[in-house]
């Protein structure tokens, strides 16, 4: 109980200033305006604020961040989920095409492919392999990324992708550099008046996925566990 | 219909009773003077006929209906007292133009004149008037409302010589061109004297008496003469004020009564008093006078 | 002998009329406190996460502190209308305490009116300036015109909002007027009483469950309009001039 006590209290900090703030204006605001000029202020002030709502309103604005409404973000989960299971089962044919962010074949000398992620957050990345009938040393890769969606926001194209790069033998992933974006939005409610979690779908989390076409003949050699299965 | 009737009528604060047992009637519309001392509780019943407290027992009836929380009542009758407030934010001006909205008989010309005839500022406020001036502000007010129960509490207070006798004047004048029923309290018994018809007399809270000035006059008359001889006349008389004048001769007023005829026929000196001395003697509470602190 | 006879409908608009004239200074403290209030309306709500090790900072702008201010200054408005100079005012004119009761709970609605409009209006001061001088990318959002039932109700809200906590500063004088200890009497035991959890289920019924915003509406309305009788019933105890 003391920890909500607690919590209600620091909340009310601020609610106090604000009470603070208040009586010492209504206390300190004695201008005893005519009764014709508070007329007027009051007509006045009425009219600029309606005014500069509909000059918002009309303005030209910088172009602005998109926000997707509820039913695309469940498009765009279901859309996920759903590459996600034919990538699995390998079906190529049936991926959604723009998922396909790179395509390559590598050759590799040796028997070994390892696997290597650096960054911190490897669980962003999946390696789905398919083992194929080959003598050859080449291997085919293909990488994907699934809809990544933060809050609603359209920032796909902000979000950079991941570096895939052969060392050697090793085909290393490389996690996007930290970089810190801020959007501001304007709400036109109050949040006491919302109970109803307005968003249900906070973050549509989408990975990277490598689909690789290795040899039968071939090892790998997977230490931080990237590959699905 | 009377304009007042009041029955009985008693008001208390905690232990004391401010009035009691007050009964009278204002029938037609006259100009009575509400006397008394300090205290004695015109204030009080004022504010019981305006409607502004409740009364405690007995009947209050302002035009036939109970004052408190009416709106007909409050509609046609006024208080004004020195403790009448307006809204700070609106000037004298602003304050005489709300008025006809309330007051149906409001009479703007006449509450613009005396404006100007006692060099109010219209811009003023009302909580920045001297007592004198919020005094007169009120009374221009409360006769412009041409209300039928008018009723002023000590409405010159604080006003200097000038303005009291031009209200005064005012006050009649306006009466004769548009009669009502007004209802004066006052100290003063002997400035108002000339404007009154009828007088109530209110001591501790009870009605004393209610009767024309004239018969107000007639109550009670100043013997003067040899003490003994004095002493004689006035016995088993209800005696309200006994002085000791030169050492020789006593100055005693009593209630008339027809024995007093003999006195006067033996040479006895009869006066009749102004009608605020009469109300004077007859609402003090010892029979000599303030000289006998400085015996 | 010619009595004037007023109904109690034209009384109260006359009354109305002379508080509306009466009570305009306020608009000045409210404008202070509108503007108070926006200098705080930003960032108060700030989402972040992270992805990818990409940090991505939400901050939202909403009238909500704005909100808060004016609601204090509604319940002060309400309370300093029950004192003695503003309660003794209406006698000096044709009044009865039902009169100028009604009288102050319409004049309290037109203030809260007014003030709930400016207050979602003077947002788009806040915009404006933002659209000019800022450099942070702005999420496109829900236009007045988008959706129009929504930003009326939520108007509506507010306007009822506003009046209810002007009731219960009005309620607050009425009561302090009539007896001082009784006032803090009252007091202690509505704060005991908000402890027991009777009184959080009842206020969850008030004030969470709601269908739709309609609804919570229409249920503020009945409250105010209970405390203003409430009231009513108290000032009929109250002298006045005494």
């Amino acid at each position: 109980m003391s920890n909500t006590w607690m919590i209600v209290l620091i909340g009310l900090i601020p609610v106090v200033l604000a009470i603070l703030i208040v009586l010492y204006i209504t206390k300190k605001v004695k201008f005893k305006g005519s009764l014709r000029l508070n007329k007027l202020v009051i007509t006045f002030y009425f009219c600029i604020l309606i005014v500069f709502g509909v000059v918002y309103e009309i303005l030209p604005k910088e172009p602005m961040l998109e926000k997707m409404s509820e039913e695309k973000l469940q498009k765009f989960q279901s859309e996920n989920r759903i590459f996600e299971e034919k990538l699995l089962k390998q079906e190529e044919s049936i991926l959604n095409p723009k998922f396909l962010k790179e395509e390559w074949t590598h050759e590799i000398s040796g028997k070994t492919l390892s696997l290597g992620y650096i960054g911190n957050d490897s669980y962003s990345t999946k390696v789905v392999v398919e083992w194929v009938d080959s003598n050859a040393q080449k291997i085919e890769g293909k990488v994907y990324r699934s809809h990544i969606n933060v809050y609603g926001l359209k920032i796909e194209d902000k979000i950079p992708l991941h570096e895939v790069e052969w060392v050697g033998n090793e085909l290393v992933i490389h996690e996007p550099s930290e970089q810190e974006f801020t959007f501001e939005q304007f709400s036109n409610e109050l949040s006491l008046f919302q109970h109803t979690d307005t968003m249900e779908i906070r973050m549509v989390r989408g990975f990277t996925y490598i689909h690789l076409k290795v040899p039968k003949h071939m090892e790998i050699v997977d230490p931080l566990g990237l590959q699905m299965y | 219909m009377n304009v007042v009737n009041c029955q009985k009528v008693s008001k208390g604060f905690q232990r004391t009773n401010a009035l009691e047992d007050i009964t009278f009637q204002l029938t037609d519309q006259k100009i009575t003077g509400l006397i008394g001392r300090n205290g004695a509780g015109k204030s009080t019943l004022l504010k019981i006929l305006a409607g502004l407290t409740k009364h405690k027992s007995g009947e209050v009836s302002v035009f036939s209906e109970n004052p408190y929380n009416n709106l007909m009542v409050s509609a046609n009758s006024i208080l004004v007292d020195d403790q009448m407030t307006f809204p700070d934010s609106l000037t004298l001006e602003e304050i005489l133009g709300s008025a006809p909205d309330f007051y149906k008989r409001w009479d703007a010309q006449l509450a613009s004149r005396l404006f100007q005839y006692f060099m109010l500022d219209f811009k003023q406020q009302h909580s920045k008037l001297s007592k004198g001036s919020k005094a007169t502000f009120n009374m221009i007010f409360g006769l412009s409302t041409r209300c039928e129960l008018t009723m002023f509490d000590e409405p010159t207070n604080g006003m200097d010589e000038a303005a009291r006798t031009d209200f005064y004047r005012a006050l009649l004048k306006d009466y004769i061109a548009h009669p009502r029923s007004i209802l004066i309290s006052s100290h003063h018994l002997t400035e108002i004297e000339h404007l009154l018809e009828d007088i109530l007399l209110i001591h501790q809270g009870k009605v004393v008496l209610h009767q024309s000035l004239d018969e107000v006059k007639e109550y009670v008359v100043a013997i003067q003469g040899p003490i003994i001889d004095v002493e004689r006349w006035t016995e088993g008389q209800e005696i309200f004020h006994s002085k000791n004048v030169d050492g020789q001769r006593l100055y005693v007023v009593v209630k008339n009564n027809s024995k007093l005829e003999r006195a006067r026929l033996e040479g006895a000196v009869i006066q009749t008093l102004p009608a605020s001395e009469v109300c004077m003697y007859m609402t003090s509470e010892t029979k000599g006078g303030i000289d006998d602190v400085f015996k | 002998m010619f009595l004037s006879n007023s109904s109690l409908m034209s009384v109260v608009l006359s009354q109305v009329r002379f508080k509306l004239n009466a009570y305009s200074g306020l608009v000045y403290s409210l404008i202070i406190l509108q503007l108070i209030g926006l200098l705080f309306s930003t960032g108060w709500s700030s989402s972040g996460t992270s992805i990818n090790n990409i940090s991505i900072n939400l901050n939202t702008s909403s009238i909500d502190s704005g909100f808060i201010f004016v609601s204090l200054l509604a319940i002060s408005v309400g309370n300093l209308i029950t004192t003695r100079a503003y309660r003794y005012d209406d006698f000096s004119f044709v009044a009865t305490r039902l009169s100028s009761n009604i009288a102050n709970s319409i004049v309290l609605l037109v203030f809260s009116c007014y003030v709930g409009i400016t207050t979602y209006f003077s947002v788009y001061l806040m915009r404006i300036f933002f659209t000019f001088y800022s450099n942070n990318v702005f999420v496109e959002g829900p236009t007045i015109l988008d959706d129009p039932m929504n930003s009326l109700l939520t108007v509506l809200a507010m306007i009822i909002f506003l009046w209810m906590f002007s009731s219960i500063g009005y309620i607050a004088g009425t009561l302090f007027q009539l007896h001082k200890l009784l006032f803090f009497g009252v007091i202690v035991i509505i704060v005991m009483l908000m402890m027991t959890g009777t009184w959080i289920r009842i206020s969850e019924t008030i004030f969470v469950e709601n269908s739709s915003l309609l609804i919570l509406t229409s249920k503020i309305i009945g409250i105010t309009l209970l405390i203003f009788a409430t009231s009513t019933a108290i000032s009929n105890c109250l002298g006045v001039r005494t």
